[in-house]
């Protein structure tokens, strides 16, 4: 036995089960019909013969079938894996690939993507939630039949070290690399969650990344860990700022996590000064630095709310956090970032030279973890496996399995944590992670460009990406038209902001593009 | 070239999510069905105040008035001096 996510959800529908566990839209779904509904998706799943050590693919937009299909997939021994409804078909279908992916949960105004997806992904053989679908050899099942199925769990318990979840990020080379939480690592987190923001069952929080991005798992699972309720975000409310905080309002949300971006967005764009949002007793972001005078906006804004900056990398979850005194004038202006703080409770985290060696105060090195929340692993990649983790003794002579982030730290006068970039190409745009090398790439292929350059540069809100492409004869193609070859290929984070075509780059001495020469201000744009 | 037009010609360059989800059209939902996110439409507002000079008020940044290119044309035309409020 051990540590199985679905129990989150049964042991609250034993305590209460009328209680609202999710709400989308106006409507709720108790814990009660959670257990109920997400039990016969698994007997469905169990009777087209899936069990434990498979992998189920989701491809739904947000709505109440979101937790049905997390915790139904999961109660029929198998682990979830999030596709992004908006990502390219050849992301998906690589993705699918990666996973041999047989069966997939949908809805039913996702049939065109889906069919394309069938018929790209040669292993899927069964769908859920469609009537019919015109590519050889897949079986549907639609959510009506899935709602005849008995609503008894099927009784499948599979082991903590058994994967519960696999999220995709981009990889270096193009391949997208998945990364593989255990029933273990997944419900270290949500106990970690709900008891470093001391969550309750009077709780409102919200659900506003989508499934594929893993700050999902603390609103999926911490949530329902401290029978709360959790307000599922979607549509216009997701799309329009001005939406999003009337819901706020109304839904008397009392915890909210997201990337800083939508909270930049709410505070620029959602008419707060006409909305009521004194529910808000936590206010949560990750991903990426907010900016500090956006941030001391919105904190002046919402002085009943306690700010928590939080940290760490998708295959660790959330490692550090740091709740925010009041922000200064002086700390504004000075415009030092906010630390990213101290370990989470049960965690360890070491700033460390390249053997290994910890640092002292003040010194910048790699961030590394040990952590019970971190991943089993890459999922089918061992040999980024043995680049992620040391197996090596920990600070306190213990030899333990640490987990590289790749991200520079060091640790200020006060003993906290600061974040100080990366060791690599990589950055974070509105949260999600970009490898600058995967960007290049995918320009690259487009037989009109001889060279490109990826660049990011910081602007008002965050970071833009930038390419600039070098063509094989003066007009060979437009930047609109490479855009589009590019968002073929890439995910919506990973799309270049802005192209320039250059006529020939700056040079180093060796003759290698010299991206430092590379700026867009002062170009013209 | 009309206006309509050149809205759908700059979304469809700059802002669709999966150009491959097939060529867009005046009347198709641009929010709902996911063609564009909301840092698209961000950026949409932007464009339309640097090519139209029209600065979108914050509280009529409404799915109704952006849900399809036709509805953006109608919306702007909306905002000509001398119309009628929609």
């Amino acid at each position: 036995m051990g540590d199985f996510l679905p129990l989150i959800i049964e042991q609250a529908a034993d305590r209460r089960p009328d209680a609202e566990a999710f709400r989308f839209d106006g409507t709720a779904l108790s814990y009660a019909e959670l257990s109920a509904r997400s039990n016969q998706l698994a007997q469905r799943l169990v009777d087209d013969g899936v069990g434990p050590g498979d992998l189920v693919g989701i491809l739904m937009g947000k709505s109440l079938l979101n937790p049905v299909a997390v915790f139904g997939i999961q109660k029929a021994g198998a682990a979830y894996v999030p596709l992004d409804p908006a990502a390219p078909v050849a992301r998906l279908e690589a993705i699918a690939g990666e996973c041999k992916l047989r069966h997939l949960v949908t809805e039913p105004d996702r049939a065109a993507k889906v069919t394309k997806l069938a018929r790209a992904a040669s292993t899927i053989s069964h769908v859920y939630g469609l009537d019919s679908i015109d590519a050889d050899a897949v079986a549907t099942r639609t959510w009506s039949d899935v709602e005849q199925a008995p609503t008894v769990d099927p009784g499948i318990r599979g082991r903590g070290d058994d994967v519960a979840y696999i999220i995709f990020t981009s990889g270096s080379t193009g391949v997208p690399k998945g990364i593989a939480h255990t029933h273990s690592s997944g419900s270290a987190y949500a106990r970690m969650g709900a008891e470093l923001y001391d969550l309750r069952p009077d709780d409102r929080l919200s659900n506003f990344p989508p499934l594929h991005f893993d700050q999902s798992t603390f609103d999926f699972f911490s949530g329902p860990l401290a029978g709360a309720t959790t307000v599922i975000i979607g549509g216009e409310h997701q799309l329009v700022p001005a939406s999003l905080s009337a819901l706020i309002e109304q839904e008397r949300l009392t915890v909210w996590y997201s990337v800083p971006l939508a909270l930049i967005q709410l505070l620029n764009y959602g008419v707060l000064d006409q909305r009521d949002c004194s529910s808000l007793r936590w206010v949560i972001y990750g991903g990426e630095p907010f900016p500090l005078k956006h941030l001391k906006a919105l904190m002046d804004r919402w002085p009943q709310a306690r700010f928590s900056n939080c940290y760490g990398p998708a295959e660790t979850n959330q490692c550090t956090y740091h709740h925010l005194a009041p922000l200064t004038d002086e700390a504004v202006a000075a415009d030092r970032s906010v630390p990213i703080g101290h370990a989470c409770p049960g965690m360890q985290t070491a700033v460390v030279d390249s053997t290994g060696t910890p640092l002292p105060a003040g010194e910048i090195g790699e961030l590394i973890v040990h952590s019970p929340t971190t991943m089993q692993g890459y999922w089918g990649r061992p040999e980024l496996d043995r680049a992620a983790f040391w197996h090596q003794p920990g600070p306190d002579g213990d030899a333990t399995r640490w987990y590289r982030t790749g991200d520079l730290a060091r640790i200020d006068e006060a003993g906290l944590l600061d974040f100080m970039g990366r060791r690599d190409r990589q950055v974070k745009v509105r949260g999600v992670r970009v490898e600058l090398d995967d960007v290049e790439a995918a320009v690259s292929t487009h037989t009109a460009v001889d060279e490109v350059a990826v660049t990011a540069e910081a602007d008002d809100d965050g970071v833009v990406i930038c390419a600039w492409v070098r063509l094989s004869a003066p007009e060979a193609t437009t930047a609109d038209v490479i855009r589009r070859h590019a968002a073929a290929r890439l995910g919506r984070a990973a799309l270049p902001d802005h192209i320039t075509v250059v006529n020939d780059f700056a040079r180093t001495t060796s003759g290698k593009i010299d991206y430092g020469a590379l700026r867009l201000r002062g170009e013209s744009a | 070239m009309s206006r309509q037009q050149e809205i759908l010609d700059y979304i469809t360059a700059e802002l669709l999510l999966d150009p491959d989800d097939g060529e867009l059209a005046p009347d198709d939902e641009l929010l709902m069905s996911e063609r564009i996110d909301s840092l698209g439409l961000m950026r949409l507002i932007a464009h339309l105040d640097e090519a139209y000079g029209v600065k979108v008020p914050y509280d009529e940044i409404l799915i109704e008035n952006f849900r399809s290119v036709k509805t953006i044309d109608a919306y702007l035309a909306s905002k000509e001096p001398g119309s009628v409020a929609p």
